[in-house]
Parts: structure tokens; C-alpha cells; sequence
């Protein structure tokens, strides 16, 4: 089962946290908690995938934001549009970034994630505004 | 970058493959920070622990204070989290009254600017507003616990303030209590507390003492009231007051039927044009003239929603004669 979900989440983890580092951290927290409850729960990809978010939520809080400079190796696909498009999501803060890989990604409705991330529900819509806007505004 | 994004279906287009394609190279991708996140990590996880326990300690320390008990007796003391400054940057998508802007400190002092208030548009403003405490029943805080989103370097990587500003001379200490997390208190300057964060619940609560340590007043924003304390024969009694609580600045509704059928590009852009236009116009005629360019722009903004109403008449014409 490890393996089964393992790239999934750590994909996840990466979009959220903008680190591969701290995504192999986040996921094998998230399966080290969940491996003696497995039995008991119900829906073990959606809990994964909601574990990896509220992980990567925590530890964010503690976490000093770098100002984001581009690196040449910063490409991961080869694909100028793709890295530029994710230089830019990684440069977004951490909760406007989340917003959007919630909101994209995993397709979440903003009720879904305003409870994910403890916030109201216009305060998602807020977010993502803030974030689209400045998505925009670079890639115009 | 050859490549211009010119509709929000297309924006989210691109984020999606991106997302997917960052997603399924994860495992190859290699960052060179690395490093510094493991140590962050390992610190954090250390942390997370002092967390819990520091804020169990003081929940359970409102609840047993007595008034005029000094706060440095805590069993769990808080850290100090100096102010911070917060650049305005902060303003980029909304515009806030000038006269509600509480913050204009002293020269040397870190903490340059706050909001309190009611931005521009009140559409936008829905979501604001419930961030700095808007109650359900309508009233606010605008003299009371506020926050700012945004996230600078001075903030710490925390990308929320919690203001409380129009502090009485009278307050020496304020003590953030998050409902989660720890404790931090704080010497207000000229009356305003600002605590940086990295979210905001509604049992959060903020507490005022004074030089002696009695608690002066508390804000929890979540009942949107000010929350008044006095004490007899060593008793806290808690009471509400109200007196405080002011509407907020008017600002012009939106004309919801004008915006209908816009895309949310188009409404991004429309915000966009809004707020440029106040703030152009407070730039050149100064902060006094805030109704003088609520009008003004209020009066630009129906304009640019009547010429893209217009436009998009004139394309859906064009497009009917000449579909098939």
C-alpha cells in the first residue's frame, strides 16, 4: 500500500510544500500515523491525501518563507511554460498556493477547504483571488 | 517567456498541467533547499510539542487568571513577539479608507502600517471583512483585533497579522492567546499590537494588562464584541460591552446585475481597474479626498462595466450573424 500511494502523496506534499524534501518528510509522517489506525479507516486515499495537507499546513507554520530566486535547475519537466508556471506557484505564499493545489489538483470545493485549512470560507475565495491575480499578472 | 495567459479558463488550464506534471516528476525533482529543511523540519517537529503544551497551559491560564495577578506569573509564559512592520503591499487588491488606516507610528519604531477597515469593493470586502471579525450579525471591530493577510520576510514566513489597535494608554502588555499554538505577548507602541501568525481561529484571544498586570480588556473576534473585565474581591466577572463597536466606512455596493455573465477574468480585471483608479486618485489628491474619489471612481468603475457590457453585446451580435 506504501507504494501504491506513495507517488501520489508525495506529489501532493511537493505542490503544496514547493520542496521534494519536505514532501519524503511529510509523507512518511503521514503513513508512520496512519499504519496502526489502517484498519479502522474508511477511505484510506481521501484521509492520506487530507493527512498530507494538514502536515504540510503544521509544519508550514513554523517555517521561514525564502524569498523565491530562480535557479537554473529549478526546471523539473523540461518544459519552459511548466517551470515557469511552477517557479511562479512556488513563489506564491504558502496559503495562496494551497488554495490553488486544492482547489486544482485534488479539485476540493472552497467549503471542503476552508475547513482544511481552519479558515472561513471567503477567506479561500480571498486567497485564491490574491493568487490568480498575481499568477496573472505574471504570466500576461 | 513567449506565452501570454489571456482568460482565467486558460490560467487554470496551466496551473492544472503544471500541477500534474510537477506532481508525476516529484520524484525525480531535485531542490537545493534542502538543507535548510531539514533542519526546519527537525526543529518543527521539536517545536510542535512545545506547542501543545504552551497552549493548553494558556487556555487553562484564562481560564484561572485573576485579575490582579500580574501576567509574569504565568505557569506558561509567553514568548515575546516584537512588532513587526508591514509594508503595504498588503493593500495590493483592495483599497481601505484612509481615515480608518490606524497605524502612522513614530519614526525608528518597526511597525509602519495597519488596516483597519472596510476595502474598497464591497465585494471583495465580504471576504475581508470576515477576516478582521466581522460578526454574523453585522457588527465589527474596527478598534479591535484585525487581520491582515499577506506574508513578508519581518513577518517570519507567517503570512497573517493580528492588529488590535486603539489600545489605552493604560495597556503595557498584550498577550495573543491562539486557540492553537503559543502564547505570545507583546508591548504595544502608541496603542497598536500586531502579532504576526500563520493562521487565525475564531477562539483566538487577545488580552490587555496593564503596567501592574491587571487585565484591562480581551478581544476574542469571533464574538465580534469587546469583552470588558473588572474584578471584585478577586473574582474575575466578565462583562460586554458594545460601546465600541462602530459600523465601518460606507462604501458604494456593487451593482450585482452589472456583473453578471462576466467571466472571472473579467471580474478579476474589473476589481483590478477599480482599485488602481482609488488609488491613483488618493495618490494625487492625498488621503482627505476619500469620498471625493469614492465618487470619482465609483462613477469610472459603472463606465468600465457599461463599455464591457456594450462589448460583449457587440461580440455575441457579431457571433450570432455569423454562426452557421
Amino acid at each position: 500500500m506504501y507504494h501504491q500511494y506513495r507517488s501520489q502523496l508525495l506529489g501532493l506534499a511537493t505542490l503544496l510544500s514547493g520542496s521534494r524534501a519536505v514532501a519524503e518528510e511529510v509523507v512518511q509522517d503521514v503513513f508512520a500515523a496512519a499504519i496502526p489506525r489502517w484498519d479502522v479507516i474508511d477511505n484510506h486515499e481521501w484521509y492520506l491525501k487530507r493527512s498530507v495537507v494538514n502536515r504540510v499546513r503544521s509544519l508550514g507554520r513554523r517555517a521561514t518563507r525564502a524569498k523565491h530566486v530562480p535557479r537554473p535547475h529549478d526546471g523539473v519537466t523540461g518544459e519552459p511554460l511548466i517551470d515557469e508556471t511552477w517557479r511562479l506557484l512556488r513563489g506564491l505564499p504558502a496559503r495562496q498556493r494551497t488554495v490553488l493545489v486544492l482547489r486544482i489538483h485534488l479539485d476540493l470545493p472552497d467549503e471542503e477547504i476552508a475547513r482544511l485549512m481552519n479558515c472561513p470560507e471567503p477567506t479561500v475565495r480571498s486567497l485564491a483571488f490574491r493568487a490568480l491575480a498575481t499568477l496573472r499578472k505574471e504570466l500576461t | 517567456m513567449n506565452y501570454s495567459v489571456t482568460s482565467d479558463e486558460e490560467l487554470n488550464a496551466l496551473l492544472e498541467r503544471t500541477m500534474r506534471a510537477v506532481s508525476e516528476s516529484a520524484p525525480d525533482m531535485e531542490f537545493s533547499t534542502t538543507t535548510g529543511n531539514q533542519r526546519w523540519i527537525a526543529t518543527a517537529a521539536a517545536a510542535t510539542v512545545l506547542v501543545v503544551g504552551v497552549g493548553a497551559a494558556g487556555f487553562a491560564l484564562i481560564a484561572r487568571r485573576d485579575a490582579s495577578s500580574p501576567p509574569a506569573a504565568s505557569v506558561a509564559e509567553p514568548s515575546e513577539s516584537p512588532l513587526v512592520r508591514v509594508d503595504d503591499v498588503f493593500l495590493s487588491t483592495s483599497i481601505v479608507k484612509p481615515g480608518a488606516v490606524a497605524l502612522q507610528l513614530a519614526d525608528g519604531q518597526r511597525l509602519t502600517f495597519g488596516v483597519v477597515g472596510q476595502p474598497y469593493f464591497d465585494g471583495y470586502a465580504q471576504a475581508v471583512t470576515v477576516q478582521i471579525g466581522a460578526a454574523s450579525n453585522g457588527r465589527f471591530l474596527p478598534a479591535g483585533a484585525d487581520v491582515v493577510a499577506g506574508a513578508e520576510p519581518e513577518l517570519g514566513g507567517n503570512d497573517t497579522v493580528v492588529f488590535w489597535t486603539g489600545l489605552p494608554a493604560s495597556v503595557a502588555r498584550v498577550e495573543f492567546q491562539p486557540a492553537a499554538g503559543t502564547a505570545t505577548w507583546q508591548t504595544p507602541v502608541a496603542g497598536v499590537a500586531a502579532f504576526p501568525v500563520a493562521s487565525h481561529a475564531p477562539d483566538d484571544t487577545l488580552i490587555a494588562y496593564d503596567a501592574a498586570g491587571n487585565e484591562v480588556q480581551r478581544i476574542s473576534w469571533s464574538a465580534a464584541k469587546v469583552i470588558g473585565s473588572s474584578t471584585t474581591g478577586g473574582e474575575s466577572k466578565v462583562s460586554y460591552d458594545y460601546s465600541s463597536i462602530t459600523e465601518p466606512p460606507a462604501v458604494p455596493e456593487v451593482d450585482m446585475a452589472m456583473l453578471a455573465g462576466l467571466t472571472q477574468f473579467q471580474e478579476d480585471e474589473y476589481r483590478a481597474f477599480g482599485n488602481d483608479t482609488m488609488r491613483s486618485c488618493l495618490a494625487a489628491k492625498g488621503d482627505s479626498a476619500w469620498t471625493a474619489c469614492i465618487e470619482s471612481t465609483d462613477a469610472a468603475v459603472k463606465q468600465y462595466l457599461k463599455d464591457l457590457q456594450a462589448s460583449r453585446t457587440a461580440g455575441d451580435a457579431t457571433a450570432e450573424t455569423t454562426s452557421p
